[in-house]
Parts: C-alpha cells; structure tokens; sequence
C-alpha cells in the first residue's frame, strides 16, 4: 500500500521534474525510488520523456513572421509618435504659453518667418556640402548606457574614473554607399532583432548587386532563424543564381530548409535559372535525392520536370 | 589594460553588437526618449507576439494585444518603479490582455489557427516544423495527427492553465517568473502546469 502511494507520488511529479521545476530533495526521491528498481516508474518516466519531446517538437518553428512583427512595430511608433510624451504638457503648447509672455503674437510670426528663412539657407549649404555617407554625433547627448570600469583614488580626494559608454549616432546615406552597406550588413546578422534583420535584408535585396551584399544574403539565406527573412534572402539572390556556389548553396536549401515556402522560392529560382553542366550535374544529385525524400508535391514536380529535361533519371527506388 | 582604459566612443555597430543597458533604456524612455523607447520594444517584442499568437490563435487578436500593451507600457512607463524587473512588469500587462481576450470567448469558436507567415497566411499548425527528414507519408500523417490533437487539448484548457503551460512548456519561463507575472505564487502557478500536463498527457497518452 505504501509502495502504491509512493508510486502514485513519483508519477504526478513526473512533468514537474522533466521542467525542471523540482526541488533538489523531490528530485533526488524520485531518481532513488526508480534506482531501488521500480520498474512501473521507470516506464512512467520513459512515457512522460516521449510526450515531453513530441511537444516540444511542435514547439519549434512557431516564430512570428518578420512582416507581421515590421507591420506592429511600425504601427506602434506611428501612434507612439502622435502621442504626448507621458506626464508632460506637449513641447509647443509650452513653448506657445512661454512666448506670448514675452512678446504678442505677431512679432513672433515675423520672426518665426525670418526664422525659416534663414534656416532654408544654411541648410541648403550644409546639405550641398554634405559627404555621401553624413555620420552626425548628437553632441552633448547623454550616453544610452554607461558602465564604470575602473576607480583610481589619487590620494587628494579626486577620484578618476574610466567609463565605457554607448551612445546613439544617425547615419545617413543610400544603400549603395558602402559606409551604409556595411552598417546594414552587421544589422542583417543581429541575432536579438528578426524584424530588424527582415528590414536589413528586404534592403539589401533591392540594392546595387555587390560581393558584400551577396554574401550577406547567402549567410541570411542559409542561417537565419526566421523563415520571412531567410525567403527574402533568397529573393535577392535571384539576380546571382547562374553563380555556381549560390546554386550549391540554394540547393542546400533545397535539401536542408524545414519551411516548405523557402524550399518551393529555392526549387523556382534553380529550375528557372541556368549555369555551367559542371553546376547542374550536381544539381542533378540533388534533384535525384529530392524525388526520394522530399514532401512537398510542387517541388517534387518541378525536379522531375527538370530531370527529364536533363534526360535524368526521375526513378524513385 | 590599454583597451580597459579607452572609452568606447560611439560606433552604429555597437548598438546591434551590445543591446543598450535596460535600465538606462528605460530611464531614457522615462524621460521622454521615443528611441529609447523603441529600442526596449525590439527587446521584447517578438516574444510579446509569438506569446500572444500562440493563446490567441488569431494574427488580429496577437496584434490587438501587441499594440494595447506596449501602448500601455509607452502611457505608463513613469509609473515603473523597478519594483519588478521590466519583462515581469510587460507580461503582466500582455498575459491581462490576453487572459480578457481568452476569457471574452465564451463560445469556442472552431477557428482557424492562422499565422502570417513568409508563405502568407497558413494554418498555424502547418507553419511548424515539417517532419521532413525522411518525407515518409506515414510519419507525416502521424506528426499531423499529433499536431491537431495538442492543439485540440490546448483548446480544452481553462484559460490560465493554458496561460502556464505556454509559458511554461513553450516560451520556457520559470514557474517563479510566471507566478510573478500572474501575480500568484509558485505554488499556485506549480499546481496549474501539473492540472494542464495532466490534462494533455491524457489527451497524448496513447499516441505513441
């Protein structure tokens, strides 16, 4: 009877100790009882472990597309925008009150008109004069984090401090300056933001064909954790796909991408381009496998209409 | 010691290299700064919205909730206190949001599990991880039938049991964390998850 309650015990916390949530004493009970050989807990454990890993399994891939995540966000910083900022008067209801303190109203517009006048020409030099690619420090600016690294006392009271600090710079250019197209090739890999490596790469793919940006496609296309980002990647890629190690690389897609929309973007691009025998004699390996192996109809179709028009073998043994 | 003792100055790579101090962020929002603002949304927003697409099962519900809580956070960031860290104080607010949307559905509705997806949009169930290592149709036809079940039993869950057993089992939260989040113990949050799993193992428990 006892046996039977120590039994009932171990087996409801079965899913509590697979997550982890035991404590040290509960945990080491339940691995003693299974030791000492009770085989109906060992089988629990087993049986628990299975149904663990098949949701687990369905766990995985249920990220958010980057376009719906862009979509929000853009959403949001639009009404964020049109909001006052929170607890204060807004900025030129303020100003407006502080000014007609000091003077009437028509000799500020006067002044506001003289105002704009002058900055139309001094922004008209300076934006004459600005180079391609404009970095702009906002000088005085406080830094977004500061972190102290080192404290020296000298003796006197005075107090040296070193401090490592991040502050916020604008850049601005085109995506074919190549001060922008590096900035935007290491936003492409940031491995905490998959909207801001969807925008990077949607740009990137309608920029200026370069080594730079071609490889930073091909990485997104067969790294990226996002299945919006790796099919954009794949996109911009189109206009290099005659290129034999972007064919080789699509076909490891091809063979390797769980997401069927990527493979079926992969299958189109490589069907519908063409290279060198020597390239597509191992795309027919490729195509071959994909006969056997792959679940996807339209691909399947597409190798085999491929295969036959290289006068391949379509057979599936 | 020549590197510790240069101060870093600014370089656009540092911001997508070093995330920005979360407690300067949040000073910064505090004291009006939009970019600062932003820049603690990207932190946590992806998870906000998978969070909310995974209960609510519907892109327009999930966005709904999106744009409500980090509108309230943008509203009320002067009122944060770091009495709690800030993704205590963000699911507290998403988890309310989605516990009203859940508990407004009184009537089930048999609604499609749709997801954007770079495919557009797809069942959610289709949009998960394809048991495609072998393409064998009878493991395919097993991993489907799998699949509707979870998320039949899912459905069956009251709505915090269901809100556990996400975080929990899907977005992997400590029981302490969402005890927090819930504002409830760990105990409490401990006896949901085991009603929940206890719940789905029967519902799983032949499906071997």
């Amino acid at each position: 009877m006892t046996e039977q309650r120590d039994c009932d015990l171990v087996q409801q916390q079965l899913s509590l100790l697979l997550y982890g949530e035991l404590s040290f004493d509960q945990e080491e009970a339940i691995h003693s009882h299974i030791a000492a050989g009770c085989e109906a807990c060992r089988v629990a454990l087993e049986t628990e472990r299975e149904l663990h890993e098949m949701m687990e399994a369905q766990a995985a891939g249920m990220e958010p597309a980057a376009d719906l995540l862009l979509a929000n966000r853009r959403k949001l910083m639009d009404s964020v925008t049109a909001l006052p900022v929170p607890g204060r008067e807004p900025l030129w209801t303020r100003i407006r009150m502080a000014a007609t303190m000091i003077a009437p109203a028509p000799v500020w517009r006067m002044a506001a008109a003289c105002g704009l006048l002058m900055l139309g020409f001094v922004g008209g030099r300076a934006y004459a004069e600005r180079p391609p690619a404009q970095t702009a420090m906002m000088e005085g600016q406080h830094p977004m984090s500061a972190r102290v690294r080192q404290v020296e006392a000298d003796g006197s009271g005075m107090l040296r401090l070193v401090v490592d600090e991040t502050r916020q710079r604008t850049v601005v250019g085109s995506a074919d300056d190549a001060a922008i197209r590096r900035l935007l090739i290491s936003a492409a890999v940031d491995p905490s933001d998959a909207g801001l490596r969807g925008e990077t790469v949607e740009i990137l793919r309608t920029a200026a064909p370069s080594e730079e940006t071609r490889e930073a496609l091909l990485h997104a296309m067969l790294r990226d954790a996002n299945d919006g980002v790796r099919l954009r990647a794949l996109e911009g890629l189109k206009p290099y796909a005659s290129q034999p190690d972007v064919r080789r690389a699509m076909a490891e897609v091809l063979l390797r991408d769980l997401n069927s929309g990527v493979r079926t973007q992969a299958v189109d691009v490589l069907t519908q381009s063409r290279a060198d025998m020597n390239t597509e004699i191992h795309l027919v390996g490729v195509f071959q496998e994909l006969m056997q192996r792959e679940s996807n109809d339209y691909i399947r179709m597409q190798c085999q209409r491929k295969l036959r028009e290289w006068k391949a073998s379509d057979e599936v043994y | 010691m020549a590197g510790a003792t240069q101060i870093l100055s600014g370089t656009a790579t540092s911001l997508s290299s070093a995330r920005m101090d979360e407690f300067a962020l949040i000073r910064a929002a505090q004291a009006g700064d939009q970019s600062a603002f932003e820049q603690l949304v990207r932190s946590y927003d992806q998870s906000v919205l998978r969070l909310a697409l995974n209960l609510l099962r519907s892109q327009e519900d999930a966005s709904d909730v999106y744009q409500e809580a980090f509108l309230r956070v943008y509203k009320n960031i002067n009122s944060f206190r770091f009495d709690c860290s800030f993704h205590t104080w963000l699911y507290r607010i998403v988890t309310n949001l989605c516990l009203d949307h859940l508990r407004k559905r009184k009537v089930r509705r048999e609604e499609p599990a749709v997801v954007a997806t770079s495919e557009g949009v797809l069942d959610r169930l289709d949009s998960v991880t394809e048991e495609r290592a072998d393409g064998d149709p009878a493991r395919r036809m097993h991993s489907d039938q799998l699949r509707a079940r979870i998320q039949a039993k899912l459905e069956e869950l009251t709505p915090r049991e269901r809100m556990v057993f996400e975080m929990r089992h899907f977005q992997g939260m400590r029981l302490r964390a969402i005890g927090e989040v819930l504002g409830t113990t760990e105990e409490a949050a401990k006896n949901c998850l085991f009603r929940a799993t206890q719940k789905m193992r029967s519902a799983l428990g032949d499906f071997q």
